[in-house]
Order: C-alpha cells, then sequence, then structure tokens
C-alpha cells in the first residue's frame, strides 16, 4: 500500500491545525472545566445516568439461547499502535468506571421467534441493578459536626427493566424493538454544611428516571460474533444515546454516544463512552 | 404502559412480515450519528456536540398497484458551527415527524403519493433552556401530493405540499413591552404560519437536480413599520431553491459535487435597539431579503474495498439585498451590504464495518469571515476546528 496520501494527508490535518484554536490550550481548558463543574453541580444525575445506560443490557439474546447473565467492566482507553486502521490496531485499555464494582444484568427469553405463530417476534425481558460499592469505604456515619468535613452518606445505585421485540428480516438482519425503565438515585451527605462554588452544601438527594422507547439492528459478522447498533430515547426528559457494538461469545464492546450528556470521563467534555463487558448465554 | 407494550407487540408482529413471505411488509431503518469537539480559534471556546439522525419505516403492499408507506423519523441537531446567521453554536434541535403516504402505480410510467405529515420539534438555545420550553418549538401539520413520473435511468417527480406550523411559546418582545399589562399575553401566536412548497425532483444516470417554490403565510405576524410599530400587513416570505449534482466514479476516486441556490425574500423589516427602550432605533428595510450560494465538493479516495481516505471543500456564501454590516459598536456602515462566507476544509477516513453501516473519522478547519463586525451574540468571523467520528448505516 502506498502510505504517501495518507502522510500527505496528515501533514495537512497537522498543518491547518496549527491555527489560532490551539494557541490557549489552557484558557480553553480552563473555561470547559468551569463549564463541567457547572454542568455536574445542576444536574448530577445526568453524568451517572449516562453510565448507567453504559451497564445497561439492551441487546436482544442471540438466537437459540434462552438466558444471558451480563456484567459490565468499565469503560475502556482506545490506545492507537500505529496509524489504524490502515497500518495499526486499537489497544483497549480497560478503565473502571462508577457501575464496575457491582453490577449485573440478566436477560431472559420469554419467546423464540415464530414458536407460537408465523410472524411473532423473539421476546425478551431484561434487567439489571448497579451500585456504587466503592463508596461506602468513604462514608463514617458517625462522624460529628466538629469533625473534618467527610461524607456520612454515599448511596449511588440504579436499577432497569425492559422487554425486547426481535423480528428476523432476513438471515443475517434482525431488527429489534423495545421499552425499558431506568431508576437512578444519588443520596450524598456530608457531616457539615461545605461551601461548594458560593453555596453550602450538606446534603445531594437526587435521582432520574426515565421511560425509552429503542429500536436497533443486530447482524452477525462470523459465527458466535455480532455487531448491533441501537437508538434509544427517553420520552420524559427527552434523553437520547446511540450505541453501536461489537460481540463473541464472552466479551462485549461497545461506542455509546449520548449527545447531550456531560462527557466526564473517561473523555473530558466528550460524551462518548467505550465500555467493554462480559456474558454469559445459555 | 399497557398500551405501550401492546403497541411494541403489535409493531414486532408486523415488522416480522418477511421479505420472504412475499414482501407484504418490507421494512426500513436508516441511522446515522456523529459526535465532536469543536474549537472557536478567536474565542478560545471549545464544546463537543452531536447529531442523531434515525429513520424508521414500513412499505405495506396491498395490491399489485396500491401500496402504504409509513416513516417515522428523530432527528437531532446538536451543538456545532454552521452559516453565520442560522444558529448559535451551542443551540440545539430535537425533531420528530411522522408521514403516512398512499403510493398507486397508476397505467404507464406514473404513481401517485398522496400523503399526510405531523410533526413535533424542539428548539433548546445556547441559554440551555429546558426541553419544550423553547421560543421556537413548533408542532406542525399538513398533506402533500406527489406525482413520479419513471423514465430509462431516471424519474422525475413534482409534489405540492402545505404545513400549518404552531409555534405554542412564541411570544415578541417588543409587542410586550409595547403593549404592557393586560395586552402582553396576546403577543403569543406571532410565528404561527402556513406553509405552501411545490418542488420538482429529477435525477437522471448519476446526475441529479431540484428546483423548490416555497411561502411562508404568517398568520398573525404583522410587518413592522419604519415609524417603530407594526402595521396591519401581514408578514409573507418566499424562497426559490435549485440545487444540482451528480456522483462521479473512476477507478478507485470517487467525487460528488453539489451546488445549491436559494433566493429568499420577506416583506418583514427589521428595527434595531442598541439599548433597552432605545428612543430611536435603526429601521432596516428589507432586512431579510438574502440570497445564499453553496459548493461542496466531496472527495474520496478507495484505499480498499472496505477503507476510503476523504477530502472535502464545502464554501456558503449569503449576500443580503439591502441589510447593511455593522461594526465592533453596533452602528450601521450604509452604503455597504452586509455579506457572510463560511469555508470548510475536511480530511479523514471512512471504513466500511459490513453491508450496511460505515465508520467516519473527520477533521475540519472551518473558516468564517463577514463584513459584520458586530459580534456580541453571534459570532461572524472566527477559525474553528472540528474533529468528528461518525457512524452510519441503511437497511
Amino acid at each position: 500500500m502506498n502510505k504517501k496520501p495518507l502522510a500527505f494527508l496528515l501533514a495537512a490535518a497537522l498543518a491547518s491545525g496549527a491555527s489560532p484554536a490551539f494557541a490557549d490550550i489552557s484558557s480553553i481548558a480552563k473555561n470547559k472545566g468551569a463549564e463541567l463543574v457547572g454542568d455536574i453541580l445542576s444536574n448530577p444525575s445526568g453524568l451517572f445516568f449516562d453510565w448507567q445506560q453504559d451497564a445497561e443490557a439492551i441487546t436482544p439474546l442471540t438466537p437459540g439461547k434462552w438466558l444471558g447473565l451480563n456484567y459490565h467492566l468499565g469503560q475502556f482507553l482506545p490506545l492507537p499502535i500505529g496509524v489504524p486502521p490502515l497500518f495499526g490496531f486499537v489497544a483497549p485499555i480497560p478503565l473502571p468506571d462508577p457501575t464496575t464494582a457491582g453490577n449485573i444484568s440478566g436477560k431472559l427469553r420469554l419467546h423464540a421467534e415464530g414458536r407460537w405463530a408465523p410472524g411473532i417476534p423473539q421476546i425478551d425481558v431484561v434487567g439489571g441493578v448497579w451500585n456504587f460499592l466503592p463508596s461506602q469505604v468513604l462514608v463514617k456515619k458517625d462522624a460529628k459536626p466538629t469533625d473534618d468535613t467527610t461524607l456520612t452518606d454515599a448511596t449511588l445505585k440504579g436499577n432497569y427493566w425492559g422487554v425486547i421485540l426481535t423480528s428476523s428480516l432476513e438471515p443475517r438482519m434482525r431488527l429489534f424493538w423495545g421499552y425499558k425503565r431506568s431508576t437512578m438515585n444519588i443520596d450524598l451527605a456530608l457531616n457539615k454544611p461545605t461551601d461548594v462554588l458560593g453555596s453550602q452544601v450538606q446534603t445531594i438527594k437526587t435521582g432520574l428516571q426515565d421511560d425509552f422507547l429503542l429500536a436497533g439492528l443486530e447482524h452477525p459478522t462470523s459465527k458466535g460474533r455480532y455487531w448491533t447498533c441501537a437508538i434509544s430515547y427517553g420520552v420524559k426528559n427527552k434523553l437520547l444515546a446511540a450505541k453501536v457494538a461489537w460481540y463473541g461469545r464472552i466479551f462485549e464492546m461497545g461506542l455509546n454516544v449520548y449527545p447531550e450528556g456531560i462527557g466526564l470521563y473517561p473523555f473530558p467534555g466528550l460524551p462518548i463512552h467505550p465500555t467493554v463487558g462480559m456474558h454469559l448465554n445459555f | 404502559m399497557k398500551r405501550a407494550l401492546l403497541a411494541l407487540l403489535v409493531l414486532g408482529a408486523v415488522s416480522s412480515a418477511r421479505a420472504d413471505e412475499g414482501r407484504t411488509l418490507t421494512p426500513y431503518f436508516n441511522f446515522g450519528i456523529d459526535e465532536g469537539v469543536y474549537i472557536a480559534g478567536d474565542r478560545s471556546q471549545y464544546f463537543s456536540g452531536g447529531n442523531v439522525n434515525t429513520s424508521v419505516g414500513m412499505l405495506a403492499n396491498l395490491a399489485e398497484r396500491h401500496s402504504l408507506f409509513g416513516l417515522y423519523n428523530l432527528n437531532y441537531s446538536g451543538a456545532g458551527f454552521a452559516p453565520q446567521d442560522t444558529k448559535e453554536f451551542l443551540s440545539r434541535t430535537l425533531d420528530h415527524n411522522a408521514s403516512f403516504e398512499y403510493r398507486w402505480q397508476l397505467a404507464g410510467p406514473f404513481r401517485l403519493r398522496p400523503g399526510v405529515a405531523f410533526g413535533k420539534s424542539f428548539y433548546r438555545s445556547a441559554a440551555n433552556e429546558p426541553w419544550g420550553q423553547g421560543l421556537y418549538d413548533t408542532n406542525s401539520s399538513g398533506a402533500q401530493m406527489a406525482v413520479d413520473y419513471t423514465f430509462k435511468n431516471g424519474a422525475l417527480t413534482a409534489q405540492y405540499l402545505t404545513r400549518s406550523v404552531k409555534f405554542p411559546n412564541y411570544t415578541d418582545l417588543l409587542r410586550e413591552f409595547q403593549s404592557a399589562g393586560a395586552q402582553a399575553e396576546l403577543s403569543g401566536g406571532l410565528q404561527d404560519q402556513t406553509l405552501k412548497e411545490f418542488s420538482l425532483n429529477a435525477y437522471w444516470k448519476k446526475l441529479f437536480a431540484t428546483a423548490k417554490f416555497g411561502k411562508q403565510d404568517y398568520d398573525n405576524q404583522t410587518v413592522v413599520e419604519s415609524n417603530g410599530v407594526y402595521g396591519s400587513t401581514l408578514q409573507e416570505d418566499k424562497s426559490t431553491t435549485l440545487s444540482a449534482g451528480f456522483v462521479g466514479k473512476l477507478w478507485i476516486f470517487e467525487v460528488q459535487p453539489q451546488a445549491s441556490y436559494v433566493k429568499h425574500t420577506s416583506n418583514q423589516n427589521y428595527l434595531n435597539f442598541k439599548f433597552f427602550g432605545d428612543p430611536s432605533p435603526d429601521f432596516v428595510a428589507n432586512a431579510y431579503n438574502y440570497k445564499d450560494t453553496t459548493l461542496s465538493v466531496p472527495f474520496y479516495l478507495n484505499l480498499t474495498q472496505r477503507t476510503a481516505l476523504n477530502a472535502n471543500f464545502a464554501v456558503t456564501q449569503r449576500n443580503y439585498d439591502d441589510r447593511p454590516p455593522r461594526d465592533a459598536n453596533n452602528a450601521y456602515l450604509l452604503g455597504d451590504k452586509q455579506k457572510n462566507t463560511m469555508t470548510t476544509l475536511g480530511v479523514g477516513i471512512r471504513k466500511r464495518l459490513n453491508e450496511v453501516a460505515y465508520l467516519r473519522l473527520t477533521y475540519s478547519l472551518v473558516v468564517a469571515s463577514s463584513n459584520n463586525k458586530f459580534e456580541r451574540y453571534l459570532p461572524y468571523n472566527y477559525t474553528g476546528n472540528q474533529v468528528n467520528l461518525g457512524f452510519s448505516l441503511a437497511y
């Protein structure tokens, strides 16, 4: 392969990138950092809700399976080695997220496609829970107001359940539709009021619940390997999430995009979550 | 809840009528998303934004010459750079549209397509108001009639459509100010309008062209007069759009150039208040008459069957017929006409993931320039950089 065109284009991109935009990176980072802090404080639920959706298993059970157990490992950092995809590859470096330490999801097939009658789709129920277990390490329930500022409660948890209907469009393409309800709660308490950006804060009790409609396609790429894309829309809060995922017999990787999300981790300011998980299907 | 589940069950059952069962029902699924980071150079502004466009449809063949087509489209347009005078960097829209069309294949090459359409749009400005409270939220409904004429290697479509567009949250601050008190609420509904549009679309081999003529009749909004008050003439906007392009392929090279021209006229004028309560605002007649010219040339170099490098050049220019530009202090520069130009240069990689899906990574340099130097509310002159990751699928 001739590498010259690519080298030229990369050089052009880098040269054009040397515009005034990069002249004041520290100023941009400072402004964006302050904006992110403001976004998180005004809507802490939104930040964690995106991570909850990363952990949710909303794709249908693969054909022939009746039960599935999913565990969300967390995020991954895509580290380019060489110049992917032309001559190189992307190495996924796993990173934990708030749901990593305590989450489990399940899928149960209620009806295999066409079993009751021709045309009736596969019907799966899905659901799961998560809890930010490491927060308990930071909590001192008996802390007094005279002690140093410390957490007396830190509960971050969520759950979801839903129904997925799946129909074959052709042998190598399945369309799925569904509904899910996602719920999340955050309870934070300090032993005394603390100044946060000029406001005295001692407790934060918040949460988010939404009813999502979702649709997507599943496409097998080889034996035991699948590729899916799905979009979900939260009717109450007008939340959008898009997911592109690849999975085999055990591991699955995905790229989740939250256009209205806050985007703090793993990419500050960019609401794209590269996720990794594993599953066992029976 | 029960109703939602029942609807899903029915939809699922319907969607499972497969192609091998005589193509009674044919599904349609189109999905595109991109997300990117944007840096506006001169303003040290960094933000992220994305676009989502999903369509789900179903074609039902009722008889040999008769079919029904239903389509739902969800379109989210997020923060990003846009030609001057069109949107703020951080404004976003969320549109839901549904249409139902009856398709009647007449004898010979003609086909009739009467239909109805409904839409609900949400607008969120850079002020970040909650969804549903946008000044420019709309509800729309309407009907359309299309006639297709097919010929060898091509087709010609003539369509007439009408839409009633309501703005439930819109109000006019000038009117509220001038008619303060009990009359203030009457300022609502001023943007409500009826849109009528006639279009001709044609393609032949790899060439395509469109001609569109539209008219917006405002139900209540009247034209502001030179004495600073609204008169009795209702606002009326007209636009003519001409566009053409082609798809060309030669060996490993692929190019899809497209050009368009828009002429927009409005009988509405503009009052420029330099501060709240300005007793002598500037009056600009025909402030909304302009001509837009756009040229875009996407170029692909297909390295392999799955991977292509791409380069893109696009330029959009808007020339106002009568609106003068302003200096940095909001003073009109009489004798000149406002002119905006936005140029985009992009390079990237397009990767075909499988039979129906593509992944794209693109870097773009955006240069916006204008002789209008008043930029307190909207940027007119800046250099922007953006990197976008996109994914698209059509089945």
